[in-house]
């Protein structure tokens, strides 16, 4: 059995390899690569949430975007719940398939679904809580979203088959 | 602390193997360079860019010249054939040896133009309807056999490791000591009674996969390469199935294994590379080092085998000669005195360099070193960068040393890793997508919880009265806030040795299925020192 010292000796050790072979800063995040396009996950910060989580049973898998999550729903057989990142910090508009039908709450949500390179789909494919707050978004990202329209539930359900 | 058991393992291997004599060593100093040179203007003339070919050797030994016909047989033992307590898996690995020998007789009898088609086509249905028996993969590729009798002996030898290796682990018979007793007998009687052992060192992936011919299988081929290297992904992944399992969770388990196998590694043809022991059997890797690195070589010289036969640049003769190489380079012969986690220095730094650099990663003696990673970094498609001596889920050391045996592993996806607790465990397995296979070690060395996921994160297990511990801090400490316990006893036990867990509370394996913990605390997402070390050769070059 091993001590203490010797598992905080193997720790420090450990992180400092880690740091010495450039790792990043410890998170509280889990990181992940996306089950759909590979690309690692965005990470939460402390003012937006990035992480889209979807939850199929016990399960929780999380993707990059809200396109991702909701192109990979079609592989789940069964009532499954998609927490999409809003633009209010932990408030995700959640959409719902419960017996093949979709719903979302808060009802006004829209979505942002303008194609872009998927390096930035996060940015791209987004739900957001209202029109006024899609506008805002899209005014912050006007160089990738200028032309970008706002989406219902069953137009971003067309855009991600 | 004892000493690990790789380090005495090369003990013995240095205290000499008791082979008698020693290779005859055979000059090749008759070797026709006249004919490379023939060779070279023909290829330069019919616009192929000529490229040199790596030497023989000076010496080698005599048998690697042996043209006489060798059959070798199992080592006599009461679990031999006892892989049929595991039908399905057993079967499956019946259409492995029919689907391995199929594709070498067509490649060496004109016929490598259908390989993608007719022969996979072939192979493929075997692979449905797998046979009830084990075939003489001889009498499938007669040809092969006549041409390269001493690669198929070296084929063969390693081949029936692999196979009685997996009778001991699926016998109902032995003990799991008497198991681990048995495969080391087993591991000795390979190694010392014929020649035709492959090296138990680590090896360089990078220079055993940086040949001139490298590649020219996987490029030509891709569909019937993807079959090989399932097949790999197949003859890994198994051994931690089995480990220490009764045989009610084999079976169990191999539901999982063997769908992934079927729907998902047969058919996959965008693997950078082929799959590695310790990815797929991490625990068996860290118990056996010396055997899952045997097993990395063996499926390296198939792969170096089939790109020399898919050149078609290299004539005959040539091919004969780089397939000779390839078994010296493979050789427990070629490597004599080496040890594990060390690089030979040649003379002028030589080319053979990496021949001869037996490093590995970090925590896992039983996986060398591969293409741009560092021992400290390894990098997995569809997974980024990790640390393989740290838990894929906290980030946390795992267990190592003595208590090499402590570490859960997740099993989904076709990988295979190791985390520190239970706790990490269930959630990485409730993070990841579809079934998955969870190992989690209690006080008791050989008694294993397995336990199955369905698709939507349901646990199930055969154990009955495992009891668990979850008092949840930071992951620090979740080595022992986060145990498994085989009775209400055990449990009792440990909290009374542990007073800071005075009060826990054990919890059932329904209780703890239930569970989700918080985000672990301590998780580092390492970064290696390029985004993919695969990405400038693509899967093919």
């Amino acid at each position: 059995m091993r001590t203490k010292s010797s598992r905080r000796l193997l720790l420090a050790t450990v992180l400092g390899v880690l740091v010495a072979a450039g790792a990043e800063s410890p998170t509280i995040a889990h990181e992940a690569k996306c089950p759909v396009c590979k690309l690692d996950v965005v990470q939460d910060t402390d003012k937006l949430d990035n992480e889209v989580a979807l939850k199929f049973g016990r399960k929780r898998i999380e993707y990059r975007c809200v396109f991702c999550a909701l192109n990979d729903a079609k592989s789940y057989t069964g009532d499954l719940t998609i927490l999409a990142p809003s633009e209010l910090k932990g408030k995700p508009v959640l959409l719902s398939r419960k017996e093949g039908k979709w719903s979302v709450q808060p009802e006004t949500a829209v979505f942002v679904g303008h194609k872009v390179t998927h390096r930035d789909c996060q940015l791209g494919y987004r739900a957001l809580t209202t029109r006024e707050a899609f506008d805002k978004w899209v005014a912050a990202n006007a160089d990738l979203l200028k032309d970008a329209k706002p989406l219902g539930l069953e137009q971003m359900l067309e855009v991600a088959k | 602390m004892t000493r690990p058991f790789w380090r005495k393992w090369e003990e013995t291997r240095k205290r000499g193997n008791g082979r008698s004599g020693g290779p005859a060593e055979v000059p090749i100093s008759s070797f026709p360079h006249f004919l490379i040179s023939l060779f070279l203007v023909a290829a330069a003339a019919a616009g192929q860019p000529p490229r040199d070919l790596p030497p023989l050797p000076e010496k080698l030994p005599g048998w690697i010249r042996n043209t006489d016909r060798n059959h070798i047989f199992y080592r006599r033992g009461r679990y031999n054939f006892d892989v049929y307590n595991v039908p399905k898996l057993a079967r499956d690995l019946n259409a492995v040896a029919v689907g391995h020998a199929m594709a070498y007789e067509d490649l060496v009898t004109g016929k490598a133009g259908q390989l993608e088609t007719k022969t996979f086509g072939r192979i493929d249905r075997v692979l449905k309807n797998p046979p009830r028996f084990m075939p003489d993969e001889a009498a499938i590729s007669p040809t092969f056999g006549r041409r390269y009798g001493v690669l198929e002996q070296v084929f063969d030898w390693t081949h029936i490791l692999h196979a009685q290796t997996v009778d001991v682990l699926a016998s109902k018979q032995l003990t799991e000591p008497e198991k681990d007793r048995e495969i080391e007998r087993l591991w000795k009687f390979y190694f010392e009674s014929v020649p035709y052992a492959v090296t138990p060192l680590p090896m360089n992936m990078e220079f055993l996969d940086g040949q001139p011919y490298s590649a020219a299988f996987r490029k030509k081929h891709p569909k019937v390469n993807g079959l090989f290297w399932g097949y790999h992904w197949l003859q890994g992944a198994m051994y931690d199935m089995l480990y220490r399992a009764s045989a009610e969770d084999q079976r169990a388990a191999y539901e999982v294994i063997g769908e992934q196998y079927h729907k998902t590694e047969l058919y996959r043809t965008d693997r950078p590379f082929m799959p590695m022991f310790a990815e797929v059997s991490p625990i068996f890797a860290a118990r056996f080092p010396h055997i899952a690195n045997a097993f990395d070589n063996l499926h390296m010289l198939h792969d170096l085998v089939n790109d020399i036969l898919a050149s078609e640049w290299i004539t005959d003769k040539q091919k004969d000669d780089q397939i000779t190489r390839a078994i010296w380079l493979l050789s427990a012969a070629a490597h004599r005195g080496e040890a594990p986690g060390r690089r030979r220095q040649e003379a002028g730094g030589s080319k053979q360099e990496g021949l001869h650099d037996h490093r590995h990663f970090l925590g896992v003696p039983g996986m060398g070193m591969m293409t741009g990673m560092t021992p400290e970094l390894m990098w997995m498609p569809r997974m980024g960068w990790m640390s393989m001596a740290d838990c894929h889920h906290c980030s946390m050391p795992l267990w190592d040393g003595e208590d090499w045996w402590r570490n859960p592993t997740v099993t989904a996806g076709g990988w295979s890793m190791r985390v520190r607790c239970p706790l990490c465990a269930r959630d990485m397995s409730a993070e990841t997508k579809g079934r998955s296979l969870l190992r989690i070690p209690t006080e008791k060395p050989d008694r294993i919880v397995f336990v199955v996921s369905d698709d939507a994160g349901n646990l199930k297990t055969s154990t009955p009265g495992v009891v668990f511990l979850e008092n949840e801090g930071s992951h620090t400490g979740c080595d022992e806030w986060s145990r498994a316990f085989s009775s209400l006893a055990a449990f009792a036990a440990y909290v009374k040795a542990n007073p800071k867990l005075a009060g826990a509370k054990a919890l059932s394996f329904e209780d703890w299925a239930k569970r989700e913990g918080r985000k672990p605390d301590t998780y580092v997402k390492p970064k290696g020192p390029s985004e993919n070390p695969y990405e400038h050769r693509g899967h093919q070059r």
